[in-house]
């Protein structure tokens, strides 16, 4: 991240907390002190925080590989906040809480709450800011870590040979040895030492488990390739 | 050519499937929704295998990518593909346009030969094109050239089969466009999609139309067109509703006109206002609950908390401060007006803004007509305006480097009623100069945000008009005029 952030840590112990954080709260807001208010509170509530004063300082920074969310003021000088959130939604998938200066919401910004966690209207009390917040990092940490099996398991698919990744689509389809064994024209006994080999790299503990499997990794059921 | 254009219930539909040979015109006043349409109109074209002309001006072209790549089309690759065409508006238009009339032949040669290069040799059958000629011309004035390039539009969009999509900045308090302008663009399209009908303009409108035309044929009226709107589908927009009343109601249309824009100026004002008080307020109950889990802590943080308590004090004074400048701007129902002169106000604010930029780089200039007339003003507030926009313009010269920090106030005679002054910066500048006067609007890390739009407000109830432009090279220039003492007493 560039070195012009403001991160909040009055002390060097706050500091070390800080790069070793496992969440980080970003806040894009055009008014200093609504920046500097919003990570004072963060900070009492524990919470690791980085603010930018413009949607052009936000998208410049790498957004961070720990669990995210995203405090965005909706009338930012250089972009509006749906323009922000449509870029950022192409690259990732950080839940948003979106805030409004003024009470009445305009028509074309409740479009946004499709994609938004919500909407909060200054001022906002702390408990519903908090919770929010709360919210929106426990569902950034579970779509990660959904991501990060995802990508272990597309890991030990790319391990499989050719041959193995026939077979797994007719094992997880409910074939029997036999019939799969037919369908590939190969000997059952063939069939079956690929078998064991695909449980083997895929660390599947059960057929069961294989199907899971399947089904995070899309892989089609009920035919082969070549049916 | 359709002599009464339908009115589309959804325009993204009917930009989505405009016909083969559909002429749609939108009328558009907030660049946002401008962009979603154009956008829209291409994407839908692109998914369906069509090839799509785009003929913009270089900063429109930079929305419409943005909005495109938004969606996922990536604009150099459908280049190479030979799907999209780019055309630089104003370099085409100098093509064909013979002094203010667009040359037949030479626009028909150039039109046939664009349509048959996106058509890559048969590869793409069906072209759609966006284009902005028209709004470039009528943007410079020019409606007849405008119209007239319309017409030979819809004649090669006939005969070709191509569907064409035109796009129109509208001021929707602009009497003369339901005069002239509606009617013709009517005339020349198939289908019309109004300018973005936003809730505001349909409630100052509705207000309005009850104050002047009466609450009882107010109410008829508006019993008449919420029939309108279940039988029409789409229609009527606030502004259709103010094109019904132009022609059945003539003799109070101007009136409900300018109504409509009071209410509308003073509906933004008051948001201006919530919003400049909701952001230090913010801030307080932010760092308030801050404060008080600081001290909740064990053991007690009190170094932060007083830090925080110390914010609250100073956004507090921020707050008041709003509330008093507001109070001042609202003490006088309407503004005390006395004759002054221009040129003394500006350089009792020339000198005041000096004795603040203590030891700064910046030098303030004045060019000053030494036989300005007077005006017939509130002083006070003029002052407030001026002392506004030469500080945003010291503010806005405070990140430039390598260029003289110079500030320059100027007055002029504007006409024989009216005299306009104007503050030149040296700044970083403005990309879209209007929506600074939005209010919540401001580049200013610790800005007022509703500084331009209250400057507006008092120049417009003085009759006058406030206005920004890019300088050519650095800066902006900010321009008002106020009526001269004399043309006043008339």
């Amino acid at each position: 991240m560039g070195n012009d952030l403001q991160l909040y840590a009055t002390d060097q112990r706050e500091r070390t907390a800080l790069t070793s954080a496992d969440h980080l709260v970003l806040i894009v807001d055009d008014d200093y002190r609504v920046r500097e208010a919003l990570q004072e509170l963060l900070a009492a509530a524990g919470l690791c925080s980085v603010a930018f004063g413009s949607a052009a300082e936000y998208m410049a920074n790498a957004t961070p590989d720990v669990p995210a969310c995203l405090i965005l003021d909706i009338e930012l000088p250089d972009i509006n906040g749906l323009d922000l959130q449509r870029q950022i939604g192409s690259g990732s998938h950080l839940p948003i809480i979106f805030v409004t200066g003024h009470g009445d919401i305009p028509s074309s910004v409740r479009a946004i709450k499709a994609g938004a966690l919500d909407f909060l209207t200054k001022p906002f009390s702390d408990q519903e800011l908090l919770k929010l917040v709360h919210t929106a990092l426990v569902q950034d940490r579970e779509r990660r870590d959904r991501q990060a099996e995802l990508d272990r398991l597309r890991q030990r698919l790319r391990s499989l040979t050719p041959r193995e990744r026939e077979v797994l689509p007719l094992v997880v389809s409910g074939l029997l040895n036999k019939q799969a064994a037919v369908h590939l024209g190969i000997s059952e006994v063939t069939l079956q030492i690929h078998r064991a080999n695909v449980m083997r790299k895929m660390h599947a503990d059960s057929l069961a488990d294989l199907v899971r499997m399947a089904g995070c990794l899309d892989i089609p059921v009920l035919q082969s390739r070549h049916a | 050519m359709n002599a009464v254009p339908s009115v589309s219930s959804s325009w993204k539909e009917l930009l989505a499937n405009p016909g083969p040979d559909g002429h749609i015109v939108q009328l558009y006043q907030d660049t946002d929704f401008y962009g979603e349409a154009i956008s829209h109109f291409a994407a839908e074209g692109l998914v369906r295998g069509e090839s799509v002309i785009i003929t913009a001006t270089g900063l429109n072209w930079t929305n419409i990518s943005g909005h495109l790549m938004s969606k996922g089309f990536i604009p150099d690759e459908l280049f190479g593909r030979g799907q999209l065409m780019l055309l630089d508006a104003p370099e085409t238009l100098s093509k064909f346009m013979v002094g203010n009339t667009p040359d037949v032949k030479t626009f028909r040669d150039l039109a046939l030969a664009t349509i048959g290069k996106a058509r890559a040799g048969g590869k793409f059958p069906r072209v759609r094109w966006w284009g902005e000629m028209v709004n470039v011309l009528y943007l410079s004035g020019n409606l007849n050239g405008s119209i007239r390039l319309e017409e030979l539009f819809d004649g090669v969009g006939h005969e070709e089969s191509i569907a064409i999509f035109c796009s129109f900045l509208m001021d929707k308090y602009d009497a003369e466009i339901y005069d002239r302008a509606f009617g013709d663009l009517c005339r020349t399209h198939s289908q019309v999609i109004p300018a973005e009908d936003n809730a505001m303009h349909t409630e100052v409108v509705d207000r309005a139309i009850g104050e002047v035309i009466g609450p009882i044929e107010g109410s008829l009226l508006k019993s008449l067109t919420s029939w309108l709107h279940g039988r029409t589908s789409g229609m009527p927009t606030s502004q259709s509703i103010l094109l019904w009343v132009k022609h059945a109601v003539p003799t109070k249309f101007e009136e409900v006109l300018a109504c409509a824009r009071k209410y509308e100026r003073e509906t933004l004002l008051a948001r201006a206002i919530a919003h400049e008080i909701n952001q230090p307020l913010a801030a307080m109950v932010a760092n308030a609950a801050a404060c008080h889990r600081w001290l909740a802590a064990n053991p007690p943080n009190l170094e932060r908390a007083r830090v925080t308590a110390e914010r609250i004090i100073r956004d507090a004074n921020a707050a008041s401060e709003v509330v008093n400048r507001v109070r001042g701007l609202f003490k006088q129902s309407s503004p005390v007006r006395s004759p002054f002169g221009l040129n003394e106000v500006i350089a009792e604010v020339r000198q005041l803004m000096l004795d603040e930029v203590t030891g700064g780089s910046v030098t303030i200039e004045t060019d000053l007509d030494p036989e300005l007339p007077q005006v017939l003003a509130d002083r006070v507030q003029v002052q407030q305006v001026l002392v506004n926009l030469v500080r945003n313009g010291i503010e806005a010269m405070v990140p430039t480097t390598g260029v003289p920090k110079l500030l320059s106030i100027r007055s002029r005679r504007e006409g024989s009623q009216y005299v306009r002054i104007e503050v030149c910066d040296q700044g970083t500048g403005l990309r879209d100069p209007e929506t600074a006067f939005k209010p919540f609007v401001t580049t200013k890390k610790h800005g007022m945000g509703m500084g331009l739009a209250i400057c507006r407000s008092i120049i417009e109830a003085h009759e006058g008009r406030l206005w920004a432009a890019p300088n050519e090279g650095w800066g902006t220039t900010f321009s008002f005029t106020l009526p001269t003492n004399a043309s006043a007493l008339h």
